[in-house]
């Protein structure tokens, strides 16, 4: 498409451009031919060939395009992409340059694009299209005839096309900012290939096969392949793929036995990743740590100086699906990177204990708290906590609300000092996720 | 292995239990192959059926190429007589496909070609291919960011500036 537009174009560009990229290109095949001796020199300070009085064979001959003869660099690679970008600006100040009728440097600059990417006279001008078509859509509707200027407007998918890119009919309960954000989507999506020379494949796929594929992608890949474009966008909003996140997350412990999940879900308008975003959770797949530090005062033999440690210790949290928690108090003997690699329900050591838990609104309720080791003990503790997100990912806090010692035999509650507790910040551990999910 | 043939007849006769299938891939290659490999694609099963209801046996057109198809039939060979829950139509389907060692291998192709075998499983109705299709797609692009995810998948990004900045940064994770 867009390369008869790019023809279009230097049949309307004035001759003597014309006759600038003509001499310039045969400067570059005279350069290809002659490989030697061209090390040190500042292509500036090369003067440009003299003027070719230019006859209709030579015209024919040189297209801008690279012809289709190279061979396809379909996949570029990462390091590929940023010089693209390079190239994409490069071959923009080239373009201001010719404008202004500065030709050395914009030739300098050009050639200089075209080295770093052969296909940038392409790339260029798709990105102005589409930025006019932006700029256009984005401002005032009563200006279309603008639109009409630009050669390449028929971004619009063929007709034989469109009915795989309709994506508005699927059934998909949607609510809040995305409903909002989807209305202003046009209504035929489209896997656009990247290289328009290789057709897209997965733009003829069923938009069945594609949720099928979302559906194998964790939650957080699912988010990055929605980044990926509008229709993937629209795809990962279906509601069936969050479906089955929230029906393996959300039962009890993490909803109160009492609620049904559809009670839940229906609050959220039957929107299943708006449940998944919004309804707290306490994280398995990770530990909650709070580091923690008090001042001692320490003895002194001299008055004049006055001594004090300062202690640090760590507590940590790490749930389970079947309701049981373990808490474990440990000071800076214990490094966090070794305790993370032990902490399960059959380690014994000084300040362990084994507790279960579930999860009502946003409150944590911790109870029997008790040391496996010492299964005689007359005291058990319990613990409330607020889960929180912030600042960025989810439910990664916990804010202790109360710690109690209860008494087993009167079930007495007594509350503890909360005056060294410190919030806890959830951490991500990769060995833990996989028994968790 | 199934053999390819030119067949200028487009019947092929059965052969008792063994009956042989003609089946005609997009660029005109005449494959047979034994029915009962076929048998794990729900459209090739509704097709026999529709035979034997007619008492007529066709050759079976497919909108893909041979390449493509004999791939599929690598894979039906491979699985002949075995049970495979997702392809079973009585069965409740499994939510995700298991993974199995020997597909992973079979479908370590390109891009282009893992899209046309899902495409050509999803066609002809192989549950069990369509899900292990799926899963190395996914497994393709996993582990990748947005930017390498186009380049893989070989899209361009459409969203405006905007777009691209507005909900979707929000984390799920």
């Amino acid at each position: 498409m867009s390369r008869d537009g790019t023809e279009t174009d230097l049949n309307e560009e004035s001759e003597e451009l014309r006759r600038f990229r003509q001499q310039w290109k045969e400067e570059v095949q005279r350069k290809r031919h002659q490989t030697s001796a061209s090390a040190g020199d500042s292509t500036s300070s090369e003067p440009v060939a003299k003027p070719v009085p230019h006859t209709p064979a030579q015209n024919e001959v040189i297209p801008l395009i690279p012809s289709g003869d190279e061979p396809a660099t379909s996949f570029p690679s990462n390091g590929n992409l940023r010089s693209r970008r390079n190239a994409l600006e490069t071959y923009r100040q080239a373009v201001k340059c010719e404008q202004a009728s500065n030709l050395d440097e914009a030739l300098r600059l050009y050639r200089a694009a075209f080295r770093m990417d052969s296909d940038i006279d392409r790339v260029y001008h798709r990105e102005e299209v589409r930025a006019a078509v932006l700029a256009s859509s984005s401002g005032h509707k009563k200006t279309p005839s603008q639109i009409v200027d630009l050669p390449t407007v028929e971004v619009v998918p063929e007709p034989a096309k469109a009915p795989a890119a309709r994506v508005q009919h699927v059934d998909r309960t949607l609510s809040g900012e995305w409903a909002r954000v989807l209305a202003a989507f046009p209504v035929h999506l489209m896997f656009e290939p990247e290289d328009e020379r290789a057709p897209s494949y997965l733009e003829s796929l069923p938009e069945e096969l594609l949720v099928h594929i979302v559906r194998f992608l964790g939650t957080s890949a699912i988010e990055r392949f929605a980044a990926v474009n509008r229709k993937a966008r629209v795809i990962t909003l279906e509601s069936n793929i969050w479906r089955e996140f929230v029906e393996t997350i959300y039962k009890p412990p993490q909803i109160p036995e009492d609620e049904p999940l559809e009670e839940i879900v229906g609050r959220y308008s039957g929107d299943f990743r708006r449940v998944y975003i919004e309804q707290p959770r306490v994280r398995l797949d990770g530990v909650y740590i709070a580091v923690c530090h008090y001042v001692r005062q320490g003895q002194s033999e001299n008055a004049w100086v006055n001594i004090s440690h300062l202690i640090t210790y760590h507590r940590y949290l790490r749930f389970y699906p079947n309701g049981q928690v373990i808490s474990l108090l440990a000071n800076e003997e214990h490094e966090p990177q070794h305790v993370i690699t032990v902490l399960r329900p059959t380690l014994r050591m000084k300040g362990f204990f084994i507790g279960t838990w579930r999860l009502v609104g946003t409150t944590v309720f911790i109870t029997n708290l008790l040391d496996p080791a010492n299964p005689s003990a007359r005291y058990s503790f319990q613990m409330t906590l607020t889960l929180r997100s912030r600042p960025v990912g989810r439910w990664n806090r916990l804010d202790f609300d109360g710690y109690d010692s209860v008494n087993i035999e009167s079930g007495e509650a007594m509350p503890l000092a909360l005056k060294n507790e410190r919030p806890f910040w959830f951490s991500k551990v990769r060995s833990y996720s996989a028994k968790a999910e | 292995m199934p053999t390819i043939v030119s067949v200028d007849d487009s019947t092929v006769p059965g052969e008792g239990s063994s009956r042989l299938l003609l089946l005609v891939s997009s660029d005109n290659k005449h494959i047979v192959v034994e029915e009962d490999i076929m048998s794990r694609s729900r459209f090739i099963s509704k097709q026999v059926e529709g035979f034997e209801a007619t008492s007529q046996r066709h050759a079976i057109l497919l909108p893909f190429s041979s390449f493509v198809l004999n791939k599929v039939i690598e894979y039906c060979s491979h699985y002949r007589g075995y049970y495979l829950l997702e392809d079973d139509p009585d069965a409740a389907p499994p939510g995700r496909s298991p993974v199995r060692e020997w597909d992973q291998e079979f479908l370590d192709v390109d891009r282009n070609m893992l899209l046309r075998i899902i495409k050509a499983a999803h066609y002809l109705e192989i549950k069990s291919l369509v899900g292990s299709c799926a899963r190395a797609i996914a497994d393709m692009i996993r582990g990748k960011t947005t930017e390498e995810m186009r380049e893989i998948l070989g899209v361009e990004n459409d969203f405006t500036p905007e777009e691209e900045h507005s909900p979707s940064s929000k984390c799920t994770g």
